[in-house]
């Protein structure tokens, strides 16, 4: 900057004490910062680290589950009667169910389809809830009436009940189920996208972009998108929880997987006529369910605080 | 008057309304109340020069700078620049213009993209106009940039909440001068900054002026800073632009009463000259732009008020050689008796 | 401010302090070498750094300075509002009327805060509640502190109102906050704040939010009500020009230190601190014909947290020397009571060579010029 009247000396300390200023702060980004912020909230770490043991669990399972705890389905009917509904030991860690088959088994060859529906049910509804609710939020005016409006309709409807009434028209199994879950979860993240992006439009940098001349496509790709998309991130994390209930309650009501596939919620429900007696059928995959729902909620909750811009100097 | 210059920028009747009710079928009614955000406002801006514009919150003119961009369509009226109607043009002919006609924003924070580097930020309008494709000699040419606006060209990598907001503010000229616009208007570009980060910004903004000869639209409340940088200045009360005249006349000669009580509010930073001043003190609110008042648009905290002006519009006119004014009573210090009134 | 909600407090076995005389010796309100240091995750932010002046009734007390200065957090140190921890008083005190008000009990305090000391804040939006009529808001004060029926309150908050000129002050006490432009917010602001008569009233940019027409009412009605209650006003603003037009005193602040104090004419005719040169320098003259070139102050306002070794102005200051990168300059004192806070304060030859013109020494340039002229022309005749 020049400068019209003349300064006295001392001028070029002023710069090196900037430049030094500025030399001794390392350049971060958002992300990077939001990491950083995650990694000091405990229980978001530790719901992350327990959604990772689950993953490599249930994808490794094929390697030494039925090697170690034999198989999760066949049942052998010679020896059924001696190893039916044994309490927990070395040999059946969470104790066998009514068949005779490991539980600990079926709990890890059900984390794998419980996973399974939370991630893929969850990206079904994302990626229909981002679609309907960028369409609802940039073009406002009568889309944003039509597809807000037909979203309220689908949460008019008791969500549980709508998914069984889907699944009694498409018929149960483990891709029905998928479906299910996936297509009639968007309206909440459409929702949450489309408030997203009217708060995001609303900045200044927005119309910055416009006034330069920028696309459409640009302004969203580039602008809008990258400062929207953590409450998405947050939401679908939390959203995988639910998904994974869902399932739960569909395979207990005997509306999900089919037997002899392992689902924990089938299993709570093989279990529960022996509630008083062997209550291990029906704790073990209750925990199950419980920790893996907790995970994810601790894991959003997290990232939640992470992610938001405002808290970035805290 | 061929031989006259010819101007960069021509508004003429510009106007905008907002409906009240957001509704869909409310803003549609033919009775649907609207905010009068700007109306029937006209002037010029030369090549290389600054005008200034001034008023109160509320008073549109950052809405005119928006639909002078067509960041806000205008209502209706006409925007010429360099004699092409900005009204008509497509989405093509606008992408052009606005290599041109740049903008300035207020708000450091909420003007710069904070998932961006300011290098990302800076060279953004570059790769839109596909200006320079050579990536290697587009980093060049910012860093060049940063450093012609007071920048560390070393924090090309760093990201806007890392930097202090007249930085930011840097940036965003920055920004705005990249393609060498020959029109930028700047909405309030000084007035989230302290004082001494205030006089850096203007000076920078005339700086790159005298370097490259842009023409500023310079929006703003403050008129002393508005004073500081234009050369011609305009005054606009409830959508409606009340005075223009070149800054010396308009300081010293105010030919409404409203621009003169304007003067006369803003405090001296000199105790003797403060303390010695009569000033005028307006009575109560502006009214409401939903349902202006009839005739005179200030007649109901105007002093010297007469029957006439509640029932008869005034129109602008030229009461000296290039000051314009619409009162119906224009000269020069219109209110003699400067009372106090609370 | 008024502690809404809380238990009603009976005023009987509280000494009013306002009925009481100051001490001899005593200011009206004395601010002594007050620190207020924020212990936060990044390190000790020193946000009040030293402050002293002291205040009587009748005065105004202007104290400038930038966003983070520490102005502000001066005034809510002396109210008692700051939150502590993060915030801790690391020295100095508050005497008002002789008593302290930093060893104060919360309870004692809330005598304290409306009743002789009120405050009025910058956004007249957020410092109503929007949920309760203005005329339940005024009264509020006047139960707790004055001990006031709820009619008896009512009826002065009419009055209050009708002060702050308010027209249609009967009808317009039963409204919602939502229901007034933003200048008819700050004048109850200000009417809520006078309604116990305090001895201080801190304004904390009372007038940022506004427009100028609005400000100038404003401080209009501020200037008036002291006239006729004879309270002190200490005004907390970032414009040099509401300070010119109101204080008696005045406080620079930098970076929670303040760098120079005296009367608004040593302020504004005699500075001797580099950073009032600065700030004089910074702001467009709106009086003058001819467009002065600004001079900014170099660089960025300092962060609290890792303050310069030396004098806080040091890495800005264009005069710094080495001394005033490695030594905290001393407070200089004048026999007036102005001072400042610089290693050069004290050198009448640096401070007559480098302070800015002001509008006085440009008419004694005149009258000097006038007099050398019309000394050759009667030479000449």
């Amino acid at each position: 900057m020049s400068d019209n009247t003349t300064q006295p000396a001392g001028e070029q300390a002023v710069e090196q004490a900037q430049a030094k200023e500025f030399s001794a702060a390392p350049s971060r980004t958002l992300w990077g910062d939001a990491f950083q912020r995650l990694r000091r909230n405990k229980l978001a770490v530790a719901g992350a680290i327990w959604i990772i043991l689950m993953v490599i669990i249930a994808i490794s399972a094929d390697l030494w589950v039925p090697q170690t705890l034999g198989n999760p389905t066949q049942t052998d009917s010679t020896t059924m009667a001696s190893m039916s509904r044994l309490p927990p030991s070395l040999e059946h860690p969470f104790g066998t169910d009514t068949l005779g088959r490991d539980v600990l088994c079926r709990v890890i060859y059900g984390a794998r389809i419980s996973l399974a529906v939370g991630v893929l049910a969850t990206a079904i509804s994302t990626l229909i809830g981002l679609v309907m609710g960028a369409l609802a939020a940039y073009n406002g005016g009568i889309w944003d009436t039509i597809i807000m409006r037909f979203a309220d309709i689908f949460l008019a409807f008791p969500y549980t009940l709508f998914v069984i009434a889907m699944l009694a028209v498409i018929g149960p199994g483990i891709q029905n189920v998928f479906i299910a879950i996936g297509v009639l979860g968007w309206p909440s993240i459409a929702r949450v996208f489309r408030s997203a992006i009217l708060s995001v439009k609303e900045n200044d940098y927005v119309d910055a972009a416009r006034a330069m001349g920028a696309s459409d496509a640009r302004i969203i790709v580039r602008h809008i998108f990258p400062n929207s998309v953590a409450s998405i991130v947050v939401y679908a994390t939390m959203n995988i929880g639910g998904a994974i209930l869902t399932e739960s309650a569909l395979s207990f009501l005997g509306m999900g997987v089919v037997p002899p596939d392992p689902s924990w919620g089938i299993m709570i429900q093989d279990g529960q006529t022996y509630l008083a007696t062997q209550p291990w059928l029906m704790i073990m995959p209750g925990i199950a369910i419980l920790t893996t729902v907790l995970a994810f909620t601790l894991l959003g909750d997290g990232l939640r605080d992470a992610l938001d811009v405002k808290m970035k100097d805290a | 008057m061929a031989d006259a210059p010819k101007p960069l920028l021509h508004v003429e009747h510009l106007c905008k309304e907002f409906p009240v009710e957001s509704g869909l079928i409310a803003s549609h009614m033919k009775n649907a109340r609207k905010v009068h955000a700007v109306n029937d406002v006209s002037f010029d801006i030369m090549p290389g020069e600054t005008f200034g514009l001034v008023g109160e919150s509320g008073c549109g003119k950052s809405t005119t700078g928006r639909c002078i961009m067509r960041l806000t369509e205008p209502t209706s009226g006409l925007v010429e620049f360099e004699g092409k109607d900005v009204g008509k043009m497509n989405k093509r002919e606008l992408k052009a213009l606005r290599r041109d006609m740049q903008f300035i924003f207020q708000d450091p924070y909420a003007s710069l993209n904070p998932r961006m580097t300011i290098g990302e930020i800076i060279s953004e309008p570059l790769i839109i106009h596909n200006v320079m494709p050579n990536a290697d000699e587009r980093i060049a040419f910012v860093r060049e940039l940063l450093d012609v606006v007071g920048l560390n060209p070393e924090h090309i990598n760093r990201y806007p909440h890392e930097f202090s907001g007249g930085q930011r503010q840097r940036v965003g000229i920055a920004r705005a001068f990249a393609l060498r616009p020959k029109l930028i208007i700047c909405d309030e570009p000084v007035s989230a900054l302290d004082v001494s980060i205030q006089a850096q910004v203007l000076n920078l903004l005339t700086d790159l002026q005298k370097e490259y000869g842009t023409a500023y639209l310079f929006i703003a409340h403050d008129l002393s800073v508005v004073q500081h940088i234009s050369d011609r200045v305009a005054v606009m009360y409830l959508g409606s632009m009340m005075e223009y005249s070149d800054w010396r006349s308009l300081y010293a000669e105010p030919c409404h009463p409203y621009t003169q009580s304007l003067l006369s509010a803003v405090p001296i930073p000199d105790p003797d000259v403060q303390h010695s001043r009569k000033r005028i003190i307006l009575k109560g609110d502006p009214p409401s732009p939903i349902e202006p008042p009839s005739g005179c648009l200030f007649h109901t905290r105007c002093p010297i008020a007469q029957a006439r002006c509640s029932s008869e519009t005034p129109q602008l006119r030229e009461i000296a050689p290039g000051h314009f004014c619409s009162c119906h009573f224009a000269e020069p210090n219109p209110i003699k008796d400067a009372s106090i009134e609370l | 401010m008024f502690g809404f909600g809380r238990k009603k407090k009976q005023a009987t076995d509280w000494v009013d302090l306002k009925t009481q005389p100051v001490p001899e010796g005593h200011h009206l309100l004395e601010v002594n070498d007050l620190k207020m240091y924020f212990h936060t995750q990044d390190g000790v932010v020193k946000a009040v750094n030293g402050v002293s002046y002291t205040l009587d009734r009748g005065e105004t007390l202007g104290v400038v300075g930038e966003s983070g200065s520490g102005k502000s957090v001066t005034s809510l140190t002396i109210m008692g509002l700051i939150d502590m921890p993060p915030g801790k008083i690391e020295g100095g005190d508050v005497l008002y009327r002789g008593r302290s008000l930093v060893k104060m009990t919360e309870e004692e305090m809330e005598h304290i805060r409306g009743n002789d000391i009120a405050m009025i804040f910058q956004d007249p939006m957020t410092s109503l509640n929007p949920v309760y009529t203005i005329g339940r808001q005024l009264s509020e004060g006047m139960i707790l502190h004055r001990g006031y029926s709820k009619q008896q309150a009512l009826q002065r908050s009419i009055e209050l109102l009708q002060m702050v000129g308010i027209p249609n002050a009967e009808q317009r006490v039963k409204d919602y906050p939502h229901e007034f432009s933003g200048g008819m917010r700050q004048r109850v602001m200000i009417a809520m704040a006078l309604a116990c008569d305090p001895d201080i009233l801190i304004a904390d940019e009372p007038t940022t939010a506004l427009d100028v027409t609005i400000q100038a009412q404003i401080i209009e009605l501020m200037q008036k009500m002291q006239e006729e209650n004879g309270n002190a006003i200490i005004m907390i603003t970032h414009d040099l020009g509401v300070v010119a037009d109101i204080a008696d005193k005045i406080m620079v602040m930098y970076a929670g230190q303040p760098v120079e104090f005296g009367t608004a004419e040593e302020i504004f005719y005699e500075p001797i601190h580099p950073y009032t040169w600065g700030l004089n320098r910074s702001i467009p003259d709106p009086v003058i014909d001819e467009k002065r070139p600004l001079t900014p102050i170099k660089g960025n306002p300092p962060s609290l947290v890792n303050a310069p070794a030396g004098c806080a102005f040091s890495p800005r200051c264009p005069y710094a020397t080495d001394l005033c990168r490695t030594e905290q300059p001393p407070t200089y004192v004048t026999e007036t009571g102005h001072y400042s806070r610089c290693h050069y304060a004290h050198d009448a030859s640096f401070v007559s060579a480098n302070a800015p013109e002001t509008s006085r020494t440009k008419t004694m340039l005149d009258h000097a010029a006038d007099a050398v002229a019309a000394a050759q022309e009667g030479g000449e005749a």
